[in-house]
């Protein structure tokens, strides 16, 4: 069988369809940008779809994963739809919600006394259509709960954030994207993660970005000098994809 | 001449006077003994006890026969209300204006043989505040919408102030209802708690203000009495969704809905047992209020069967007018989901569960934020923050208690190298400058923190502080 050359028009043709009939398949989605390029790179859609979960796995304290997924949540909620948290932890702190730009008066907080009410909690909130993102954090979360929620989100075109730890890295995902968010050490002042794609629909897995918080403005950006830059990561995406087409 | 006088510990003093009394030169406030001496040979000289349950029930007579000027009419919220309240929304139009419409209510009040105090205008906060210190005898005054900044000249206690509050005020040297709306909010919150806040808030209409009418509201209650007891679940839901058809029935055809439905029923062990429905906003939806219902339902524990039921709407208050649907379309139907799910959340984890956050201007971080139910109506505190913070200098998670922790500093009194905490050990590459957190000694609960933002070996951010009282570490706060 002949190898395609990734670097073929025909080839960049096959893979622009390939998206065309999945979003096809899914009907006409909105899918909203994190406003941080790196970050969207190593989303499915570029961005966050709406009726869709993403996963965020953080490893143990200041993992980062609950700010970092605070933050892109801000930025992808629905303009003019509300937005839920449900703090299982009864720890968020709105202070620093506020200075992160969240607008106080269009969120409520959720602050279930079980992680089972919180489960009820999300589903119940992804199910309404004036939500426009349910953020949780949770630790146990069935194949069936997940299936739930991901398919309450698909009715009610909302966008669901779950942030769990590391050890569920091993258990089913009925999230579109699942991803792994380690801390770095300081660099240039900003609070630094490396996010990893631990599991995806329809995007190669294990593709890296270094994700950056601007101490200052809040807003996330990704770190070009870093040896997982944004080029890079395009061009992982289209070798894995030649890999794939190759043994094909 | 008419002397109301009111006795006090330094003796008995003028509470109120009528015109002949204030021509011979009494005045409010004065002693007895002194008024008297006003009075001329000629002069019938009356003088009685103020009695404050006849006097609101004058008024509450008074107030019922001006009924004519308006749909809602009561009387000022107060231990001793003095000022008739009344919303004329939709009514000038029938007395040609409302400038015709206070003139013509002051007729009335001359007819009746009091000289009223009358002010028209768009809050009962400015409304009482014309009446009191712009409006005089057969002087109505009209402030029309938008107009409020004639009120800027007005003393403060046009703002409906208790007087500990006007005599603070005054001490600082603050006169005029202009010179306080041009305060910080958030210092006159932390200097006079919310009282000053929400009496400006209702003067420029950022706040509700409710009138409760003179006239008794009727009464929205079901009941139902059984010869036997039950206890079956699916029985009892069947008798309460009965009851709450039968209290719709009084709400729907006045197009009325409830925001508070209160429950109770009474077991075979003559014990009584109730629980209430708190709604985020007024409805009248059979459905909806069923699953509310449902939620409660399977949270009770009876010890024996049920006998009576009964069922109350309280809050009830009018439904927005169904025609704007047509218009807001979408979003409407969108605001109206969302309190459905507000409604159900709470209803299922508690009002606890189910919070609005609100900043308070407060720099100790564990007071900076209140957490009210969303059900709360018109408790907001919330005020804009400073904006003296940048995004990262809050954790996004801070702990109920601050964590105590050993460290290990490279210079005295510096910052720490190394965190140690139930056996974990955090090696600190980098810290931040100190950020002195000093708050509450004036109340007696002394804040004195130095808070530095600390990043691990491994790039973790957490959040530490140094107690200056005891030089003790504590762990508040981390960017989970």
């Amino acid at each position: 069988m002949e190898k395609l050359n990734l670097r073929t028009p025909q080839k960049r043709k096959i893979i622009e369809l390939q998206g065309q009939i999945r979003a096809w398949e899914r009907g006409s989605t909105a899918v909203f940008t994190t406003g941080c390029d790196a970050l969207d790179a190593l989303l499915p859609s570029h961005g966050v779809r709406e009726g869709s979960l993403v996963e965020w796995l953080g490893n143990g304290d200041a993992s980062g994963a609950g700010t970092l997924s605070l933050i892109a949540g801000r930025r992808v909620s629905p303009e003019g739809r509300r937005l839920v948290l449900i703090d299982t932890r009864h720890e968020l702190f709105a202070l620093s919600l506020s200075l992160l730009g969240f607008d106080l008066s269009r969120l409520v907080l959720i602050r279930p006394a079980s992680e089972r009410q919180a489960l009820w909690a999300c589903e119940e909130a992804l199910r309404c259509e004036a939500v426009g993102l349910v953020w949780m954090s949770i630790e146990r979360l069935t194949g069936t709960s997940f299936r739930r929620l991901q398919l309450a989100a698909e009715n009610s075109s909302g966008i669901g954030f779950l942030v769990r730890s590391a050890k569920a890295a091993c258990q089913p995902s009925w999230a579109e994207v699942r991803l792994k968010v380690q801390p770095r050490p300081f660099l240039r002042g900003s609070l630094c993660f490396q996010v990893e794609v631990a599991a995806s629909h329809g995007k190669p897995h294990h593709l890296k970005a270094n994700i950056m918080i601007d101490s200052l403005k809040g807003t996330l950006y990704g770190d070009t000098h870093s040896e997982n830059s944004l080029s890079l990561v395009s061009r992982l995406a289209v070798a894995t994809t030649h890999r794939r087409s190759a043994g094909a | 001449m008419l002397l109301l006088t009111e006795t006090m510990r330094q003796g008995e003093f003028v509470r109120y006077c009528n015109r002949p009394a204030r021509k011979r030169g009494v005045r409010i406030g004065m002693p007895v003994s002194e008024a008297r001496t006003f009075s001329r040979s000629r002069d019938r000289l009356i003088v009685e006890a103020v009695q404050p349950p006849q006097d609101r029930q004058a008024l509450e007579e008074l107030a019922l026969r001006c009924e004519r000027f308006s749909f809602r009419i009561g009387l000022e919220d107060a231990d001793r209300p003095e000022s008739i309240l009344m919303d004329v929304t939709g009514v000038a139009p029938f007395f040609a204006g409302e400038q015709s419409l206070a003139a013509e209510l002051d007729r009335a009040l001359s007819n009746e043989g009091y000289d009223g105090r009358i002010a028209i205008s768009e809050t009962v906060g400015a409304a009482w505040a014309a009446a009191h210190f712009l409006a005089g005898p057969q002087q109505p005054i009209v402030i029309p919408a938008g107009k409020l900044q004639r009120l800027k000249p007005l003393p403060v206690m046009g703002l409906r102030l208790n007087e500990s509050t006007v005599t603070k005020l005054k001490r600082l040297g603050i006169q005029s209802i202009g010179q306080v709306l041009t305060l910080n909010r958030a210092s006159l919150l932390q200097r006079f708690g919310t009282e000053v806040l929400a009496r400006i808030d209702q003067l420029k209409g950022e706040r509700p203000e409710a009138i409760s009418p003179c006239r008794p509201l009727p009464r929205y209650r079901v009941e139902k009495t059984l010869e036997e007891g039950v206890s079956h679940p699916d029985a009892m839901e069947h008798l309460w969704f009965q009851l709450l058809r039968q209290l719709l029935g009084l709400l729907c055809p006045q197009r009325l809905g409830t925001r508070h439905l209160q429950c109770r029923f009474v077991l075979e062990d003559r014990t009584a047992k109730s629980f209430s429905l708190r709604l985020c906003e007024a409805t009248n939806e059979f459905r909806h209020i069923c699953d509310l219902l449902r939620f409660q339902q399977e949270r009770l524990r009876l010890s024996s069967p049920v006998v009576g039921f009964s069922m109350e709407a309280l809050d009830v208050t009018p439904l927005e007018a169904a025609q704007q649907e047509l218009f807001d379309g979408g979003m409407r139907d969108h605001a109206r989901q969302y309190v459905m799910l507000l409604n159900r959340l709470s209803s299922r984890l508690g009002e606890n569960a189910v919070l609005v956050p609100c900043l308070l201007p407060n720099p100790a971080p564990e007071r900076a934020v209140q957490l009210r139910a969303v059900s709360d109506r018109g408790t907001s505190a919330a005020t804009a923050f400073s904006a003296r913070f940048y995004s990262l200098d809050r954790p996004t998670v801070l702990f109920p208690q601050p964590r105590p922790v050993d460290v290990i500093a490279v210079v005295p009194d510096g910052p720490p190298g190394v965190l140690l905490w139930q056996g974990t050990r955090f090696n600190i590459a980098h810290a931040s400058e100190p950020e002195r957190i000093e708050y509450g000694w004036w109340q007696g609960e002394y804040v004195c923190r130095d808070y530095y933002r600390v990043e691990t070996a491994a790039g973790q951010w957490l959040w530490v502080f140094r107690r200056l009282q005891d030089a003790r570490w504590f762990w508040h706060g981390e960017f989970f």
